[in-house]
């Protein structure tokens, strides 16, 4: 497993899967991979739809099996283990309450099966609504309920029956924006107040970042990188990733020199020289470069000729989204993503001619 | 008030005498087979000149229409026990758990609906000549069993549709085995409509005639008492035996839409 910092590898594995694989019929939904969860971790598995990340949470929880490898919870190994027996819930992405029971007993479901005593599970019940805050709920149909209300009582069932992991598979992908910020934090503080172990299926990077310690990127089955929110957006470790977090301007480019520790690149348009990479690059090798949009300053261009880590281009496009200004601008022909903040800046309309200069040591330089 | 109000309310008249004139033609006979069979005379004639039950009483010193409604209940109870458990069983495997030739095992089980039922009725007639089987109510049980599981199947096939599986597997999450599964959430969300089928099969069964017609040995079930009687002349007690019919018919339609509404989709 990749170096995750030292507090989170010094806390006992909650999951491990090991070279773990599903193929279906006619596609492989997930490549063998290895990935570790540590206890009261909170870790987001992210990707785009199809990326086999719904996939490796079923695994988890037992609703698929593994084509290869294994699944281990705290140690034991629940590869074989129907998902009834295992010591993880999963919150789905549709709402799943049973309609036939009220709130109290959909919460209450899982404790009833245990045989927990009359108290002792009504107890569970309270305590659950309570955590999501739906205290006076019990007694609803859950027909009754708002898509908030009925993923809070989902999770609600989750926690009632006291899971070692908590799985969670998009749970907030169809609310609505300002219901989701708000449960994004109170999931938050309830994986805070309950030390629970957290994996959180979503293909929503913002909602990765905000939430996780751990970002797990995934993309066509396989892991594409996998680190705390700062390091995947920092050094994004392939195209793929630095595309998938946004906006990031990811362009072709050739090595003309390397010398000095820097390396001159060629192709995009801009007269890059960067810092060297720690692998080693030599002149006519293709790479990729990386250049996220708040890399750039974008300013009025000046009469006299452009510096070496600066050029001029055309405002092709404008957006004003509230703290950003969202700028493409053209520079020989190719469209770049600039973002500044809004602040007190001057905001340049369509047309105008800027200057865009950037810093060298946060251009990204990767194997293309 | 614009025109073209005007002119909507003026279809919407047009729409109700429409509607009124189409209830009218479906219901009016069978107010009159009511009105008349509370009639006190023999005369089948407007207006009727005094209201008494004398054809109700005649209708249960009949033994042969007493014999016919036990025969009628029996066969469509016995039809409705049978069609419940081997259609929920069909549906249940077509629809949750697919498996290969499961679309013609669906259309075997559905042709009956489409074919006439005097097709079905002869069918049966030589199949069970030909195996030697002496024609009782039981054959006519089998006939009834073979035209009526379509419509149950239909009808809970419909429901099993809009079944999320992903309740059963949240159950399962939860901690549920297959069996805790099945009675905790499955059951209970598809039973109201099992029975709304069941009620289904035993109007299709209380009423049916062509199918009957042939399969039918010494005892007879109503619809073939009241054939039979009308046949040889408009015997005002067949105006008793039919509001009872329509009675029991209502009861159950009552009793379905019931079911049917309260259930969860």
């Amino acid at each position: 497993m990749t170096g995750t910092g030292a507090e989170a590898t010094q806390r006992p594995a909650a999951v491990t899967l090991d070279s773990v694989s599903k193929r279906f019929a006619t596609q492989t939904a997930v490549h063998p991979l290895d990935l570790t969860v540590s206890e009261s971790e909170f870790v987001a598995l992210l990707g785009p739809s199809g990326c086999g990340k719904t996939t490796l949470l079923r695994i988890i929880a037992g609703l698929d099996s593994p084509s290869s490898g294994t699944v281990s919870i705290f140690g034991t190994d629940m590869t074989d283990r129907p998902a009834n027996k295992r010591p993880v819930n999963l919150v789905f992405q549709r709402v799943t309450l049973f309609p036939h029971l009220t709130v109290a007993e959909n919460v209450g479901f899982g404790p009833r099966l245990r045989r927990l005593g009359q108290q002792q599970a009504a107890d569970k019940v309270r305590a659950a609504l309570e955590l999501v805050r739906l205290p006076e709920f019990g007694d609803r149909r859950v027909t009754q309920l708002s898509g908030g209300q009925a993923q809070r009582v989902a999770l609600a069932r989750a926690i009632a029956n006291d899971p070692k992991v908590l799985l969670l598979d998009e749970p907030l992908s169809a609310l609505d924006l300002e219901i989701r910020r708000q449960l994004q934090a109170e999931l938050k503080d309830i994986h805070r107040r309950l030390g629970l172990t957290f994996v959180y299926v979503t293909h929503d990077q913002e909602e990765a970042m905000s939430m996780a310690d751990r970002v797990v990127v995934m993309n066509d089955g396989r892991i594409e990188q996998v680190g705390s929110p700062v390091q995947i957006y920092r050094q994004p470790r392939s195209p793929f990733v630095a595309r998938f977090l946004g906006m990031s301007n990811v362009v072709e480019a050739t090595v003309t020199s390397a010398a000095d520790g820097h390396l001159d690149l060629d192709g995009t348009g801009l007269p890059l020289r960067v810092p060297a990479p720690p692998q080693a690059l030599a002149a006519g090798q293709r790479v990729i470069a990386v250049i996220r949009p708040d890399c750039f300053e974008i300013t009025r261009a000046a009469d006299d000729p452009p510096s070496a880590a600066e050029v001029t281009g055309t405002v092709a496009d404008v957006r004003f989204i509230g703290s950003l200004v969202q700028y493409l601008v053209t520079v020989a022909g190719r469209k770049w993503q600039v973002s500044a903040r809004a602040g007190s800046a001057e905001i340049f309309p369509e047309g105008t001619s800027v200057c865009l200069s950037w810093r060298p040591d946060e251009v990204i330089v990767m194997n293309g | 008030m614009n025109p073209l109000t005007r002119l909507r309310r003026r279809g919407f008249g047009l729409l109700h005498i429409y509607v009124g004139l189409l209830l009218v033609f479906l219901f009016l006979p069978l107010v009159v087979l009511i009105v008349f069979s509370f009639s006190s005379s023999g005369q089948l004639r407007f207006p009727i000149t005094g209201l008494s039950l004398r054809w109700y009483r005649e209708v249960f010193a009949n033994s042969t229409v007493t014999d016919g409604i036990v025969a009628s209940l029996t066969v469509a109870a016995v039809t409705g026990a049978v069609v419940t458990v081997i259609g929920t069983m069909a549906a249940m495997v077509v629809n949750r758990y697919p498996f290969r030739g499961a679309s013609v095992v669906s259309g075997v089980i559905l042709a009956p609906a489409a074919l006439p039922g005097l097709v079905i009725g002869i069918a049966l007639l030589n199949f069970f000549g030909d195996l030697h089987v002496t024609l009782s109510l039981l054959t006519v049980t089998v006939g009834h069993i073979i035209y009526t599981l379509p419509y149950f199947y239909l009808v809970l096939s419909a429901r099993l549709r809009k079944f999320d599986p992903m309740l059963e597997e949240a159950a399962t999450d939860l901690g549920a085995g297959p069996v805790q599964r099945f009675r905790k959430v499955t059951a209970p969300l598809i039973a109201p409509a099992i029975i709304a089928s069941a009620f289904v099969v035993l109007a299709l069964s209380w009423d049916e005639f062509q199918i009957t017609f042939f399969t039918i040995g010494d005892q007879s079930t109503l619809p073939l008492v009241i054939w039979s009687r009308a046949r040889l002349s408009i015997d005002p007690s067949v105006n008793a035996i039919g509001t009872l019919m329509v009675a029991g018919s209502l009861l159950v339609v009552i009793f379905t839409r019931r079911f049917i509404t309260e259930s969860y989709s």
